[in-house]
């Protein structure tokens, strides 16, 4: 092995080579045609800019199966950095893999090198993590292997950035919009709808929880945002946090009011 | 076909031709006034290596970091820049080139030279050594990495020296720079006095000068008060 890439092994070592052969073997793929066990997140997640940041919201329904519900209380938005965080949809044991290696490598970074991981090295870092699971895509469903969207705040640039990623680890940077999951297609042209540059965090965190509330009435894959406030997080230049619940379920409770068609719905 | 039987040489004795390479010749930073000048003078200078920095498209801030290898064979210089190769492919595969900064460089090049030197076989010694810098609007960053690995970080000295191992020269020389007060000096003055100093040692001369730009504003002038009626 050449220097450099022992170098780089000893400084941030990834276990996917181990743990996807691990899986290879339980499942028996190329085998037999196993239906793949395990807890999926139908989910919503998206992420959008407004004029000085990003705001990342998720839904929190954990599902077994189609069918079965196995939380309404998860949290599938992750703070990575101190200025990024990421959210994911599909197979929940990949996401967990996907979060910890990523949230590792970043404290690696930081500690080693003083400085935190450019917001490109996160992204290129995650589709190399991706890359090791291609094949889940091809034998089964998307929904089976993890599917992110990563938001930052470049403090080089001074401008937030998101990065949206396919299944096979592809990834591009959307020019506001980024989002994944069974919802968010029901909820994609509302936001591209309202959503305007100059958008405050106030504004924006709106438009997330709006969201949220046609999401879950749209799919039985996401938590109904009526029953459990969604999590909305927020990065700027001051970093990541986390918009308090009360807030969400102030906004949630005076936005019911206004949208009158999700009452007829329900008639 | 007839088996030839190397025998690969000690490290004691790779030790001892490394140190006899790099005694005619030396690396000098020394910090002036306001102002940082780095000196070399060696028949083979890894001449300013690389300016990762000038690669930050998106870079608000210009953060440049310089290599200068002193010393070494041709092979090893070759060796040196094929493995660098490697090692900028592997960081941008893995993270981004805007990743790369002084630590790691630093990191990498004392690992490379730590391993290279005791399990090359190869007959002809590693004389390697590096200097480092990492230059912002704001700050200077210098280290020296010698042929062991072995890193120092130049902070608040008014000069420290590389190569030049041998005990009589590198007396001399340290004799000679400390009887001057390089502290108070503009990079030009030091650049006059260190040239003459560096002249028994063999090789080419190579010289750049950092300065750090004053911060204060200058002083304006109070209006005049418009006078009262």
């Amino acid at each position: 092995m050449a220097f450099a890439s022992e170098f780089f092994a000893s400084e941030f070592p990834i276990m996917h080579q181990e743990k996807v052969g691990a899986i290879i073997e339980r499942l028996k793929i190329g085998q037999s045609s196993p239906q793949p066990a395990g807890r999926k997140s139908n989910t919503t997640v998206f992420a959008f800019t407004y004029d000085n940041g990003v705001v990342l919201a998720g839904d929190r329904r954990m599902t077994d199966g189609y069918y079965e519900i196995a939380s309404d209380n998860t949290i599938k938005v992750k703070q990575l950095s101190k200025f990024s965080a990421i959210a994911c949809a599909g197979s929940c044991n990949i996401i967990r893999y996907l979060e910890d290696n990523m949230e590792a490598v970043c404290a690696i970074f930081k500690e080693r090198y003083q400085r935190e991981l450019s917001p490109d090295g996160q992204a290129n870092h995650l589709r190399n993590l991706m890359e090791g699971w291609w094949y889940f895509y091809v034998f089964y469903w998307y929904w089976s292997i993890g599917v992110p969207v990563l938001a930052t705040y470049d403090l080089e640039m001074g401008q937030p950035r998101i990065f949206s990623f396919a299944e096979d680890g592809f990834y591009f940077e959307p020019s506001f919009l980024a989002g994944t999951g069974c919802g968010f297609e029901t909820v994609r042209g509302l936001i591209v709808d309202r959503w305007r540059e100059d958008l405050d965090a106030d504004l924006a965190i709106t438009l997330a929880v709006r969201a949220m509330i046609h999401s879950g009435v749209a799919s039985h894959g996401v938590s109904d945002a009526r029953i459990v406030p969604p999590k909305v997080a927020l990065i700027d230049k001051e970093g990541f946090r986390w918009v308090p619940e009360r807030l969400i379920i102030k906004k949630r409770d005076d936005l019911l009011k206004e949208i009158r068609g999700i009452r007829c719905l329900l008639c | 076909m007839p088996v030839v039987l190397r025998l690969e040489p000690s490290p004691e004795a790779k030790k001892e031709a490394i140190n006899s390479l790099l005694s005619d010749r030396t690396g000098l930073i020394i910090r002036g006034k306001n102002c940082v000048v780095v000196a070399i003078k060696s028949p083979v200078i890894v001449n300013v290596l690389k300016h990762p920095g000038e690669g930050l498209e998106h870079s608000s801030q210009s953060t440049k970091l310089f290599i200068w290898g002193l010393g070494g064979s041709v092979a090893a210089r070759r060796g040196f820049g094929i493995e660098f190769g490697r090692f900028e492919n592997e960081l941008r595969n893995r993270f981004s080139h805007r990743d790369l900064n002084f630590v790691m460089l630093n990191d990498f090049i004392s690992g490379y030279l730590r391993k290279d030197l005791y399990s090359r076989k190869s007959d002809e010694p590693l004389a390697l050594e590096f200097i480092l810098a990492e230059i912002t609007l704001s700050s200077m960053t210098f280290s020296i990495i010698n042929f062991d690995g072995d890193s120092r970080f130049f902070k608040e000295s008014s000069f420290t020296v590389i190569g030049c191992t041998g005990d009589k020269e590198k007396k001399e020389l340290t004799e000679s720079l400390n009887s001057l007060n390089l502290g108070n000096l503009s990079a030009k003055e030091i650049s006059e006095l260190v040239q003459p100093l560096l002249e028994k040692f063999k090789g080419d001369f190579f010289l750049i000068s950092f300065s750090l730009k004053s911060r204060k504003a200058p002083k304006q002038k109070n209006k005049p008060r418009a006078r009262r009626q």
